[in-house]
């Protein structure tokens, strides 16, 4: 094994790049976590104690300390879940812990830096935190921290073993970095990466790897707060061979029924018509007979969200009622909420009626079979979002109670899919431009897959562009509106401002009335109560936006409410107070097709929603496309500001040609904050590194086989002043690095002294110190 | 700084009164050559042996009396020749008639210096013979050991140019050595300082006195062996033995015995600075006499190598 610190350095950039892989990790599947944050300090501030016990004379006692901080630590992130949970809503999987268990120890391992074992668990730890966050994480980007960290990872091994590896060089045996097998190492590396990279892309590489690493969720136990697992947990199933009940779930067994459903089962051996089963029109999926289990009993009908197990037992098998399981949800919604389900749309308004549009050309629509080539996809053809809408989302709705030809569809839908459905005749779209089943209604424990795109939420300037002639409307709202908007950018601001200004100085009343005298319900409510449920905080967003020239519309439908997210089933129950209104906003790319030709229903519209507490549903952002976001925000903040651009960049061009000096001042301002916590050894060591950094900024650092006091000697043969400080400085920084257990000759004032005289005469040195570092640099050179 | 050394702590103060006699006197014996002396007398109090490596007539016998002459004690003077005897080094038993009985003749050795006078003019036998007596410290004639003064030093000088009918030391041998040196020739101020002293001078001139007596010098170098030495030095010690060994162009690096006196050599050099503790600068200075008689290899002079070892090696300043 090379020397202990040899190995601490790439041990620690190890280190460090896989506790930044895991923050990453975490951060990407839950956000920022400010508790566990706080962990990372506390655990730094053990790391510290561990580190200095290894100088504390007591070694009992140091034992003592680093063994209990090695198990605080380990145990620190099982306690701390343990409290999360009790005292709030979030909680870590158990994989989770352990990673962090593991980070926590390989930080203390690296404390321990005299130990050159310690350094090699370190080392390990770091390898298998780095496995679990690359799994959780896994895309291109942090494939490229994976390469580097394989890298310094060879480097560490050849460093490591090199007692070793230098018995495979014999003709050379000299001590010299062996370029050539670390450049093939490297070489290798960047090919077996390379080589991974569509392997790892793919899902097989990462489910087997998978397979490996503990999991919270499966089939031995379950975790509400897994990331990943075997199963679905409490959710219902679809019957395989005997089915039991009825439930919002796709199967392929299907009982007999009177009910209405989507599907209808035609049998070749019978002459006899099919019956309709109700009055009015009512279209539905064909069914193979061998797909429908003969029926001798009522059927339960399910439409709660779990199974219920129940525990009494009997001895023999026998036939039993099912109890229907009634749920006063109109919907249930599985997938990211919130999300707005828009039904109707309105565009007119006559002060007191909202009025829906019956003018919107019919969309086409298309069929699709998806990636995996089973399913078929209805499609809207001709929807053209922005570049800005980056996320493609998947809902389930289960049709429970609702009863409308509407399917609520989240904004922006793409496709619809509904099981064993093979054609795209049976949707259409209204004229008032939503999506709509052709028949009477929706039948209940129907099953509907909707794609919609979301767009970023970040404020991308490339959003929003778009702006029409402004609409005829009243002079106090468009006053209103340019008053509200003063100094905001055109453009999507506008609209957040508008917004932000109505959430943020009007209340949310459902109770609040519009006097029946009044001329128009929206500036009544605008300029004068200031009160009102949502459908007025819509009309009234809407018609300011119309008085700036932005196409928009009023939308009405529900709003699945995160509230009503049940954790364990992973459903949102939409009830009938969920009835919503909010608005909508022609999407740049839209008004740009427009031009010219009629409103279709394939138009993409933006949903913004003015009233307070609801929240609109964007992509989920990763921290590349934050960072992405923000870059080109940044970018084209500067490029509409060229004079802030400038002087920006002038600034940064005279920090880099002072860097030296500002780096000087740092590394100062640095050593004034610390040197003062310590005893006089730690002083003046740290004077010595204090001068050390200076000499490195400055672009002359001391020779690594030079001494302090032959150091010092040419600093000082070329330093035009008398003053021997340095002589003295040097005798007393060589008692503090080297004169362990020797007393030191100067009182603990003197030795003050000279190392603020080191730190300032090299400072203020008229002759400057960096000209004397120049001059030997120069000498060497 | 090496010339000037202030003594900083009371418990040396005894002693460095005789240091600084001691000093002196070697340096008025040799001008112009105070490096050369600083080194002579770190090796003395390091219980090392000396090689004085140069040309005839630069003083190194005249070190070597002025040394004796001043600690006192034994000392005693080989010329050493091809037909030269082990035992008329070590001694030898002879009958004394009287007695009836074998009597020990001590031989030369048994001093507290020894003059080894061009020892590379001595058969191999007679050199090995005197290697073991650096070495062990102790004689063993006819199974009965005899043990050597506490502060038995070597001189031993040889004449690089002059190799007609000379044994080199084999590279093995020379490890016994603390350290080699070669006084060089005084500078032309220096020279012209020796003459116009030497004018009127008395041919007989004796020095006066002893400065230390050989019980002091044991104590001074009981003293020098308790120098500190931080673990950071002595792992700057080890990756300095370790360079020579994986140098290219040396075939034979340190041996930890070369290591060993490497660090009483840097503590002794620490000791005469007044340091209680050593540091990187003692064992940077006193790595060229100390390496040079150690490292072998095909090259005439290791100055460059040892250079280049000491440039590449990190000098450690932090843990």
């Amino acid at each position: 094994m090379q020397s202990n610190l040899a190995l601490a350095g790439p041990t620690y950039v190890l280190m460090a790049i896989a506790t930044l892989m895991l923050q990453l990790a975490l951060y990407d599947r839950q956000g920022f976590v400010p508790h566990e944050s706080l962990q990372l300090i506390v655990v730094f501030v053990i790391a510290v104690v561990i580190r200095r016990s290894d100088r504390w004379s007591n070694r009992n006692t140091a034992n003592a300390v680093t063994t209990i901080g090695f198990v605080a630590i380990a145990a620190l992130p099982f306690v701390a879940d343990v409290t999360q949970r009790t005292y709030s809503a979030f909680g870590n999987p158990f994989e989770v812990q352990l990673v962090l268990g593991l980070r926590n120890l390989m930080i203390c391992l690296g404390a321990r830096n005299r130990d050159a074992r310690s350094l090699v668990f370190g080392s390990l730890a770091s390898g298998f935190v780095m496995l679990y966050s690359f799994l959780w994480l896994l895309d291109r980007w942090t494939i490229a921290l994976v390469f580097v960290y394989a890298v310094i990872g060879m480097w560490w091994l050849m460093g490591a073993y090199w007692d070793r590896l230098s018995g495979c060089f014999v003709s050379r045996s000299e001590r010299r970095i062996p370029w050539k097998p670390i450049v093939g190492a490297a070489a290798l590396a960047i090919v077996t990466v390379l080589a991974s990279l569509p392997l790892a892309t793919g899902r097989n590489f990462t489910t087997a790897i998978k397979g490996l690493l503990p999991s919270s969720g499966g089939t031995g136990g379950q975790d509400e707060f897994a990331f990943g697992g075997v199963g679905d947990g409490p959710q219902m199933v679809s019957a395989k061979d005997n089915a039991s009940g009825f439930g919002p779930i796709e199967s392929e067994l299907f009982l007999e029924s009177k009910m209405p459903s989507l599907y209808d089962v035609i049998n070749e051996f019978s002459d006899a018509k099919p019956k309709p089963k109700k009055k009015g029109r009512q279209r539905a999926i064909p069914l193979a007979p061998s797909q429908m289990q003969e029926n001798h009993q009522r059927r339960g009908i399910n439409q709660r969200a779990g199974r219920e197990f129940d525990t009494v037992r009997r001895k023999k098998q026998e036939t039993r009622k099912l109890e229907d399981l009634r749920s006063r949800a109109l919907l249930q919604v599985v997938g990211r909420v919130p999300v707005h389900l828009g039904l109707y749309t309105y565009d007119t308004w006559d002060g007191h009626k909202l009025i829906a549009s019956d003018s919107i050309q019919e969309a086409k629509l298309g069929l699709d079979l998806d990636a995996e080539g089973n399913k078929y996809w209805a499609t809207l053809v001709g929807r053209t979002p922005d570049r800005s809408f980056t996320h493609r989302d998947r809902h389930e709705l289960r049709i429970l109670n609702l009863k409308t030809d509407r399917v609520p569809t989240p904004p922006n839908v793409t496709s619809v899919h509904i099981d064993k459905l093979h054609t795209e005749k049976l949707f259409r779209t209204t004229p008032d431009g939503m999506l709509a089943l052709d028949m009477d209604h929706i039948p209940q424990l129907s099953i509907l897959h909707i794609k919609s795109l979301q767009r970023l939420g970040v404020d991308d300037p490339r959003v929003f562009k778009a702006k029409a002639e402004a609409a005829a409307t009243d002079d106090s709202l468009t006053t209103m509106a340019l008053s509200w908007t003063e100094g905001v950018n055109e453009g999507w601001p506008e609209i957040e401002a508008i917004c932000d200004r109505l959430r943020t100085e009007y209340t949310l009343d459902a109770e609040a009335m519009v006097p029946e005298d009044a001329d128009d319900a929206a500036k009544y409510f605008l300029l004068e109560s200031k009160r009102g449920p949502d459908y007025l905080f819509a009309t009234s967003a809407a018609l300011l936006l119309r008085s700036l020239g932005y196409e928009s519309r009023i939308v009405s439908g529900f709003y699945a409410d995160p509230k009503n997210y049940e954790r364990q089933s992973r459903i949102t129950s939409v009830y009938a107070e969920d009835a919503h209104f909010w608005v909508e906003v022609l999407s740049s790319a839209a008004a740009g097709n427009r031009r010219g030709s009629a409103p279709n229903a394939a138009d993409c519209w933006i949903a913004v929603d003015p009233t307070p507490g609801f929240e609109v549903l964007l992509a989920p952002e990763s921290l590349w496309t934050k960072l992405f976001a923000r870059a080109a925000l940044t970018w084209h903040a500067l490029k509409r500001n060229p004079v802030l651009a400038l002087s920006v960049a002038a600034m940064l061009a005279v920090a880099w040609s002072r860097k030296a000096y500002l780096l000087d001042l740092s590394v100062t301002a640095w050593w004034l904050l610390v040197h003062r916590w310590g005893d006089i050894r730690y002083r003046v060591t740290s004077t010595v590194r204090l001068l050390e950094r200076r000499a490195r900024v400055h672009g002359c650092p001391r020779a690594k086989g030079l001494s302090l006091s032959r150091w010092s000697d040419d600093v000082a043969s070329l330093r035009p002043t008398t003053d021997d400080w340095q002589g003295s400085f040097v005798d007393l920084a060589n008692w503090a690095l080297y004169g362990e257990g020797v007393p030191n000759q100067y009182s603990d004032a003197e030795a003050k002294a000279l190392c603020r005289q080191a730190a300032a005469t090299a400072l203020h040195s008229p002759a400057g110190y960096r000209m004397s570092l120049a001059g030997i640099s120069r000498g060497r050179g | 700084m090496s010339e000037n050394s202030v003594v900083r702590f009371p418990e040396q103060r005894e002693s460095s009164d005789a240091i600084r006699s001691l000093r002196d006197r070697l340096n008025s014996a040799i001008r112009g050559k105070e490096d050369v002396v600083e080194l002579v007398l770190a090796c003395l109090f390091a219980r090392g042996h000396l090689l004085l490596e140069d040309l005839p007539g630069l003083g190194k016998t005249t070190l070597a009396k002025t040394l004796a002459d001043a600690i006192g004690g034994q000392y005693s003077r080989v010329q050493c020749t091809p037909d030269l005897m082990p035992t008329d080094i070590t001694g030898f038993s002879m009958f004394n008639q009287k007695t009836r009985e074998f009597e020990f003749c001590e031989g030369p050795v048994f001093a507290n210096i020894l003059l080894a006078d061009e020892i590379n003019r001595a058969a191999p036998r007679t050199q090995s013979a005197l290697f073991e007596a650096m070495a062990e410290r102790q004689v063993t004639i006819d199974r009965l050991t005899h043990r050597l003064p506490a502060t038995f030093f070597v001189v031993a000088t040889q004449n690089p140019v002059d190799s007609h009918g000379a044994y080199p030391l084999p590279e093995a041998q020379l490890d016994r050595f603390a350290m080699r040196l070669s006084i060089g020739y005084p500078g032309r101020a220096t020279e012209m300082e020796i003459l116009a002293a030497q004018v009127g001078a008395p041919t007989n001139h004796r020095p006066e006195s002893t400065v230390l007596t050989p019980e002091s010098l044991a104590d001074i170098q009981n003293e020098v062996a308790e120098i500190t030495v931080a673990e950071k030095v002595n792992r700057y010690l080890v990756d300095l033995a370790e360079a020579t060994r994986n140098h290219s162009e040396v075939a034979l690096g340190l041996s930890p015995r070369g290591l060993l006196i490497w660090q009483r050599v840097a503590q002794a050099r620490a000791y005469l600075q007044g340091r209680q503790f050593v540091t990187p600068d003692d064992i940077q200075d006193v790595a060229k006499p100390i390496l040079s008689v150690r490292l072998a290899g095909d090259f005439s002079n290791a100055d460059p190598i040892i250079d280049s070892i000491l440039t590449d090696v990190a000098t450690p300043l932090w843990d």
